[in-house]
């Protein structure tokens, strides 16, 4: 198993080169990072000129990218030992900075959003798998089909509505906050625990809209692993000994189905970690969905390539981190 | 929403041999035949297939003898943003006095255009670099594997905004090219490990020994054994590419003014869905419903093609 870990690194290493040398040729010619400036009614040419040489932009691509490449990664001494460098955005300032903090905020988004996801994954793709086709698998079925069918954003600016007429009919007040991460500059005239307690109120509406629809997909996934679960011989066997029928679910049938649903979560959550572009935008959140979206609008190059860097890493990760849960928890599956 | 959930969508191989019919012994049904009759005797399934075939008949025949066209604007005072009812628009206005119905019924126009265009251009990709990955040797099987994994390395919603700023004037059709374009990738995968397994079987091995080709081998014995999993893909990508429009639209990279779509009508109603419900609620009720019966149809496909699913067992 080490030894496939250590090929797949490798393996990964060599996708997220060749991704990041087709993304920044591709970006580095088709881009204008210098847009933003050309906007600057009566800017003089000799400035752009000089614009141009401050950010390389006179060099070939070839050598753009091996600068940036030759850059990317900067050992250090302390703690995370490793610190990515993806240059300076259009405004110069650190990319690396601007990403971390927009990560945080990202991640505080789906934390919420995949453990809701999996507690109604595992909960009603089990009751459903194992009551199947009574009232309740009914309903559970219609329940997921439904989410799967919604628009992100239609469903999302759906609970907003809902939560605005809550908040004027049954709270009389800004119970529910609509948009952004935190009330604006909240950290300047409150402490900790109120800060903790603004942030809260404007996480409850994205966790439940991503949450809900992340949740529908591995429902039915639960529910089809659960199925397949029941029908093996070791089940029966286990049943024929007399063991109780809740015993059984819960120690042969649960461990055994699980195994899917934990894979293809480990998948989804590496993609997620790029941001929910479409939530982020319902509720004005400046995670990393918005900031790749700013860096199309300014045409920034080089914050395009960090942004595609930073979620290509993740993806790549939770993936691999996917094999290997499947190896841990099906012993019978030998990594080579 | 993607399409990760790959084993979901695996249906079955086929039975040893498709001469030898199914183990209850009744005359020879190709494989395809069965899984039509399930298909048609599931009420679930011809219920959705109906329902869909009559919204997108009714949006095709209906605006031929509709009062409005989906492009005139009502110039008296009282269309501008009518409720549903008021001033002989039946779904009502918006600000500009285009009538919603209308506009509603060439929404589903085009998202129907978007939904065939998409799936067929997935469809011939995937299965053409699927069936060539899994038939042929491991060079051949690793290089077109890693160019896989490296498509699937970017998120095609990303790839998708970098296409649409670069040429803002893209049409429906365009949208459903360039998104069936990149959106292949987990078909590939399915048919390429279908083809892995059916390489194995006797059936084949026996149309080698007679001297079949290999595209004869592909094309009579492979793709149908694969056909459930193409076609439960091919469903599940159709509702797939309509959620992706409006998300698109919505992001300002989709369908553009003069033209309209489903997802065009709701991106102008987000703003709108607290004081003009009706411009929010009833083409998002639209698209739910039109994506809920495609999968429904898709799970259909499903259950007619994979009968354990339906069989009560013990």
């Amino acid at each position: 198993m080490l030894i496939f870990t250590i090929r797949r690194l490798i393996g990964s290493i060599i996708v997220l080169l060749i991704t990041s040398f087709l993304v920044f040729t591709y970006v580095a010619s088709e881009y204008d990072p210098l847009k933003p400036y050309r906007q600057i009614p009566n800017i003089k040419p000799q400035t752009l000129a000089n614009l141009r040489h401050q950010f390389h932009l006179d060099q070939p691509v070839l050598s753009r990218y091996w600068d940036w490449l030759s850059h990317l990664i900067d050992p250090t001494w302390s703690f995370p030992f490793i610190h990515f460098n993806f240059g300076l955005d259009y405004q110069n300032n650190p990319i690396s900075g601007q990403l971390a903090t927009r990560l945080e905020v990202t991640t505080r988004m789906i934390v919420g959003a995949i453990l809701l996801a999996m507690i109604m994954a595992i909960v009603l793709g089990v009751i459903s798998g194992v009551r199947r086709d009574k009232p309740i698998d009914v309903g559970v079925t219609i329940l997921t089909f439904i989410l799967i069918a919604l628009p992100t954003f239609w469903f999302a600016a759906l609970l907003k509505d809902m939560a605005i007429r809550a908040n004027t009919g049954i709270f009389h007040e800004r119970f529910l906050q609509v948009t952004l991460e935190e009330s604006p500059g909240i950290e300047n005239y409150a402490g900790g625990w109120e800060v903790f307690r603004d942030q809260l109120t404007h996480l409850v509406l994205p966790t439940l809209s991503l949450g809900l629809l992340t949740a529908a997909s591995w429902i039915r996934y639960q529910r089809a692993s659960t199925i397949e679960v029941l029908d093996a011989d070791y089940m029966r066997l286990a049943r024929a000994k007399g063991v109780r029928n809740r015993t059984v679910i819960r120690r042969h049938g649960l461990r055994n189905a699980l195994i899917p649903l934990v894979t293809v979560m480990a998948i989804d959550v590496g993609a997620l970690f790029g941001g929910a572009i479409i939530t982020e935008k319902v509720y004005a959140w400046n995670g990393m969905g918005d900031f790749l979206f700013k860096a199309f609008t300014n045409e920034d190059s080089y914050a395009v390539i960090g942004w595609v860097m930073v979620s290509a890493i993740f993806v790549v990760l939770f993936n691999l981190l996917a094999d290997l849960l499947y190896a841990v928890l099906d012993p019978r599956i030998r990594l080579t | 929403m993607s399409i990760s959930s790959e084993i979901d969508l695996v249906t079955p191989v086929g039975p040893e041999s498709p001469e030898l019919g199914d183990e209850f012994g009744s005359a020879s049904k190709s494989q395809g035949r069965q899984a039509l009759e399930r298909f048609v005797r599931s009420p679930m399934a011809m219920i959705a297939t109906v329902i869909f075939v009559g919204i997108v008949g009714f949006c095709y025949i209906y605006p031929l003898f509709y009062r409005w066209n989906y492009a005139f604007a009502d110039q008296r005072t009282c269309a501008e943003s009518a409720k549903p009812g008021v001033c002989g628009h039946p779904f009502g206005t918006d600000a500009s006095g285009l009538d919603l119905f209308a506009q509603m019924m060439r929404g589903m126009q085009r998202d129907f255009v978007i939904m065939i265009v998409s799936t067929l251009v997935t469809l011939t990709i995937g299965i053409l670099i699927g069936a060539v990955a899994g038939y042929f040797s491991s060079l051949t099987d690793n290089l077109l594997m890693r160019f896989v994994d490296l498509m699937l390395s970017v998120p095609v919603l990303v790839i998708l905004i970098v296409y649409g700023n670069r040429h803002p004037d893209m049409g429906a059709f365009q949208l459903a090219v360039v998104f069936g374009l990149f959106g292949w990738m987990g078909l590939a995968r399915l048919v390429r490990a279908q083809f892995l397994a059916l390489k194995e079987r006797e059936f084949v091995e026996a149309a080698h020994a007679m001297g079949a080709g290999n595209l004869r081998i592909i094309m009579r014995h492979m793709i149908p054994n694969s056909l459930g999993t193409i076609l439960v893909f091919g469903t599940i990508f159709a509702a797939l590419s309509i959620v992706t429009e409006t998300s698109l639209t919505y992001l300002g990279v989709g369908v553009h003014f003069p033209d309209t779509s489903l997802g065009l009508l709701i991106s102008n109603g987000v703003d709108a869905a607290s004081t003009r419900w009706w411009l929010f609620y009833l083409p998002g009720i639209l698209i739910v419903i039109v994506v809920l019966v495609v999968n429904l149809i898709g799970e259909g496909i499903r259950n007619a093609f994979d009968p354990r699913h339906n069989r009560v067992r013990d």
